[in-house]
């Protein structure tokens, strides 16, 4: 593939021409890399956010080969039938999309943000990266204001309604990959949207990808977001959503492949009365490090958010959790919970949990519990004098942890494909072992 | 993975000193003692750091953050707040290349 | 709640009229010109002059002095409180009441003897409920007294300084070695300048039945306060150590700083009660810690209600099968007080078992933290751990934070944490209310309920007094 090689000025400045990037999209990028040389790549040492992941042995130098438009097509698009709109990157291009006619002539826009540019230009500056998340936010925000590819613009005007589910799919040749997703749901609209991130399993990458939510006055979002990247990949990355006035969202990750993935994970709850579900699923194995770290920031009154985040860890398998609710002084009636649940399967296994609350206001109901702790060897006994195989009964038994999230999937296919995902790492397991007891 | 992998030079790590290298997923250790070399993880088996970042003094290595100290021998915990050893790998030297083998 | 409600609006009034005499009773300053203390300031000099005041053999300077350089090396911690108000280079690090530890209470000189008559410790020692009263003014312990039986028992029972000078192996033994002077930058310090505390040796299989009680004192304004206390509980015996603080109001602000190394042996039991009401200028900087071996336990009963800062997190190592850790914490923040308080429960054996059990309350812009750990090594199967912590904020300007951390590396465990933060319920109130209480005796009435799982786990003349201080605390706003 056709790359720029380093993280250099020279190479946001061919980017954004290669991109045939407006003046201020450019200038964006530009303040953004000047930051990113002043900052450090964050010490595990000193910065909490960072104490239990790594850095160290990422060679970032070496995956600074950032993707540019190189005519590729997907190898592997998955059939989503069951979408009423799809939209397919390879190595940060769009190469293919299709949308409902019914939808389109509503003026629900499914494409990539530089073929919006053009006609949704002024929506997208006032949005992209500049209230959701913000470049100034770290040495990746950074690093992705400044690199950011071709990514995926979707955008349900007022009131609309989309009946089903949107498909964005995102795959990784090779390289650095920054894949960022504007999603703007406008006042008393509704969205169902899934991403799935992937790459094929010998590919080594670099994934910073930042998925942004803007949900207007009462909207109703339904957001999934699955990354299934290849044992070599790299990643760290930003999903939020920023809810409006009386908005309900639904923010669902599923966290399976890559060998270190970090993500940032976010529900900032903006305009009264607006309501936020954060679920999650992850499930490392064979020296995978996945951790995940949430936020519930209650920045206004009347507030109501839920995080389930459910995590099994295999041989060697590392998970870490840090999920904070925050409540500033001025939200009152903040109504917030936070539940994290690990179950340790494998040899070696390690799981981190860290439930946080920042509580700046009294009147206001939080809580939050984390369990860790192993397959119930009761219930498995009992599956097994029912009839059932060991093996069956364990896969039964961890579909089950993880299946309260994966329902909650809106796409059919996807789901199916994440309930394949956890079998098959079920399967691996109790083949390295006999059993995962 | 069960070979040894070739990881430095004896010329990276002179007598009394220590060098972190990655081999795959794990962090190790290398120290030369008194032309010995010999390896360990490099993360302190306490809180996590590199055993690397802090001192090397004799046969232990001090961790830089609360200064449990570990026999790079052995990889015995000595002091608390180390309740823990870190994992011991065992180390060849081919010609002028330092070989270490984690399982 | 045990009493009835007639009950508790006599003590309301009761503690109301305690209140006008708080700062006589907690906050006075004796004008007394201490025998000798040490320049401001922190300096070799000045540990090698503590050292060789106390006449030390050379092993214990030479632990200063490594103490002294790790400080000094050491930046201070980035989490936490506010530190940014301590001012090393203003402190006064040793400062000696009297020439030397007393034996009988008539030796004591008059105006220390006020001191504590004021504070009410001899008459604490004259109940039958109670047993040694180590009582520590200032840097040096200045009052000791045991009863004959434990001595006869073995029971050591001595300050610091004397079990340097009479009982060294034992010292060199376990000094230093549960907490090293690099485990962080205020052990460091209290390893260099360490003055004052308790040494406490229990030999197998005797139980001390009667609490064993230390009282602490700050009085010279700047005076740092770097007790040390090493407890070892040989096989099968149990002790209860108490330690209760009060100090003088200043201007300027005071730093404390303790360690405190227990080690609980195979089958023995040790519990640590502790109340903090230091005043709300000092800084309470401590580092606790216990190793707890084959079917011991260990507990610590925490109660934070003084300070400006206070960073303490009391820990159990659990190094051999069956050992048990449990934490009882209750913090209250008033205005301008920040509680970081917690717990570490280290699983490094199999079937080890820990509880954290904290409850924590702020107020007027007080803010109160959990801070913990929970680890489990790899190979501990069998552990199980429990925390559950409830805070509760009695107004809008007050501040709960809860953080929690559970490191788990072993999938044959059982690790739990719940955690909930609200505010006096509404509900409750208007209940309390429609009885005849007015809203303060409301209020005081749900916060008693609220801790009162720990309380009752005190000492019963602590558990009067611990709530005596609570109410103390709300009163400081509602009145």
């Amino acid at each position: 593939m056709s790359s720029l090689h380093g993280f250099t000025r020279d190479s946001v400045v061919a980017l954004s021409a290669a991109l045939a990037e407006p003046d201020w999209l450019l200038a964006k990028r530009l303040e953004a890399f000047t930051a990113f040389e002043q900052t450090p790549y964050p010490d595990t040492r000193s910065d909490e956010d960072w104490r239990r992941c790594d850095l160290r042995r990422i060679d970032f130098d070496a995956l600074a080969d950032i993707a540019t438009p190189n005519g590729a097509t997907a190898s592997a698009v998955t059939a989503a039938d069951d979408a009423v709109g799809t939209a397919t990157f390879v190595d940060g291009t769009l190469v293919g999309s299709r949308l409902n006619a019914e939808l389109a002539a509503q003026g629900v826009v499914l494409t990539s943000l530089h073929q919006a540019l053009p006609s949704h230009g002024e929506l997208i500056r006032t949005h992209f990266m500049t209230h959701c998340v913000q470049p100034g936010e770290g040495k990746f925000t950074l690093l992705h204001a400044a690199f950011f590819n071709q990514g995926l613009f979707c955008y349900v005007p007022r009131g609309v309604q989309v009946d089903g589910a949107l498909l964005a799919q995102v795959e990784l040749g090779g390289g650095s990959l920054l894949h960022h997703s504007l999603i703007i749901v406008d006042d008393g609209a509704r969205l169902s949207l899934v991403e799935e991130y992937r790459s094929a399993a010998d590919v080594t990458g670099l994934s910073v990808p930042i998925t942004e939510i803007i949900a207007g006055r009462d909207a109703q979002v339904v957001y999934a977001g699955v990354q299934e990247w290849g044992p070599k990949v790299y990643e760290v990355g930003v999903k939020r959503v920023l809810a409006g006035p009386g908005a309900q969202v639904s923010l669902c990750t599923g966290n399976l492949g890559g060998k270190l993935s970090k993500e940032f994970i976010g529900a900032a709850l903006a305009g009264s009365g607006s309501s936020v579900d954060l679920l999650g699923i992850s499930f490392p194995a064979a020296g995978q490090h996945l951790d995940q770290t949430t936020v519930q920031d209650h920045r206004v009154a009347n507030c109501h958010s839920n995080l389930r985040f459910l995590g099994a860890v295999g041989d060697k398998g590392r998970s870490v959790f840090r999920g904070v609710i925050s409540v500033h002084p001025e939200a009152q009636q903040t109504d917030a919970y936070q539940k994290n649940e690990n179950l340790l399967l494998g040899d070696k296994a390690r799981a981190d949990s860290m439930p946080v609350l920042e509580i700046l206001a009294d009147d206001v109901k939080c809580s939050h519990g984390a369990s860790l702790s192993h397959l119930d060897n009761e219930i498995v006994f009992y599956l097994m004098s029912r009839g059932l195989p060991r093996g069956e009964a364990q896969r039964m038994m961890v579909a089950g942890f993880f299946e309260p999230v994966i329902e909650q999937v809106p796409v059919e296919s996807v789901r199916a494909r994440l309930q394949h995902a956890v079998a098959q790492r079920i399967d691996n397991l109790a083949a390295s072992h006999g059993g995962l007891l | 993975m069960s070979e040894f992998v070739r990881v430095a030079t004896l010329s990276d790590v002179p007598p009394g000193t220590m060098k972190g290298v990655w081999v795959e997923d794990e962090a190790v250790a290398l120290y030369n003692l008194d032309g010995e070399i010999l390896a360990t993880g490099d993360i302190c088996s306490h809180a996590h750091a590199h055993l690397t970042d802090g001192t090397l003094c004799g046969c232990e290595v001090e961790c830089p953050l609360h200064g449990a100290r570990f026999d790079i021998r052995s990889g015995r915990q000595l002091t608390m707040p180390a309740v823990v050893p870190i994992p011991r790998y065992e180390v060849r030297v081919e010609g002028n290349d330092i070989l270490v083998l984690v399982d | 709640m045990a009493r009835p409600v007639n009950a508790e609006t006599d003590q309301h009034d009761e503690l109301r009229a305690l209140r006008g005499d708080y700062a006589e009773k907690y906050g006075f300053h004796d004008d007394r010109v201490n025998v000798f203390e040490t320049k401001r300031g922190l300096t070799e000099d000045i540990v090698r002059e503590i050292s060789a005041i106390k006449d030390e053999p050379a092993w214990m300077l030479e632990k200063r002095l490594e103490g002294l350089r790790h400080f000094l090396a050491t930046p201070m911690p980035n989490w936490g409180g506010d530190l940014t108000g301590i001012n090393f280079d203003e402190i006064t690090y040793y400062v000696k009441a009297s020439a030397q530890a007393e034996t009988a209470w008539e030796d004591v000189p008059d105006d220390i003897k006020r001191t504590f008559d004021r504070l009410g410790v001899p008459e604490a020692e004259r109940s039958a409920l109670l047993g040694g009263v180590g009582a520590q003014y200032d840097s040096e312990v200045v009052y000791h007294s045991l009863k004959a039986q434990w001595e006869e028992q073995g029971v050591l029972f001595l300050s610091p300084e004397e079990a340097v000078q009479n009982h060294p192996d034992l010292v060199q033994e376990h000094f230093g070695k549960i907490i090293p002077y690099a485990d962080n930058k205020f052990a460091a310090l209290n390893t260099a300048v360490w003055s004052g505390g308790s040494f406490i040796y229990v030999p197998p299989g005797v139980h001390v039945d009667i609490p064993l009680q230390a009282y602490f004192r700050i009085n010279t304004a700047n005076a740092g306060q770097f007790e040390r206390t090493l407890i070892i509980a040989d096989e099968g015996s149990f002790v209860h150590y108490v330690e209760g603080c009060t100090a003088p109001i200043y201007s300027k602000d005071s730093l404390h700083s303790a360690v405190v190394e227990i080690v609980v042996k195979r089958g023995a039991r040790v519990r640590y009660s502790t109340i903090q009401n230091w005043s709300n200028n000092v800084y309470n900087l401590v580092t606790k810690r216990a190793v707890a071996y084959a079917d011991a336990t260990m507990e610590w009963v925490d109660a934070n209600l003084g300070s400006k800062l206070t960073m303490k997190y009391p820990a159990v190592v659990m190094l051999e099968p069956g050992a048990h850790g449990e934490v009882l914490s209750i913090a209250f923040a008033g205005a301008g007080q920040h509680q970081d308080a917690g717990s570490k429960m280290v699983h490094a054996a199999p079937n080890t078992t820990s509880r954290i059990i904290s409850k924590s309350i702020s107020k007027d812009g007080g803010r109160s933290t959990y801070r913990g750990l929970c680890k489990v090594y790899p190979g501990c199967t069998g552990v199980k751990a429990n925390v559950v912590c409830d805070a509760l904020l009695l107004d809008d300007k007050a501040r709960s934070d809860t953080y929690p951390y559970m490191e788990v590396e072993e999938k044959q465990v059982d690790i739990g944490h719940e955690a909930s933060v609200s505010r006096v319920g509404e509900e409750q109130l208007f209940y309390l209310m429609s009885r005849g209480l007015d809203e303060d005796a409301a209020i005081g009435m749900i916060v008693n309920g609220f801790i009162e799982p720990i309380v009752k786990e005190l000492p019963m003349e602590y558990a009067v007094e611990m709530n005596r201080l609570i109410e103390l605390q709300m009163e400081g706003s509602v009145g």
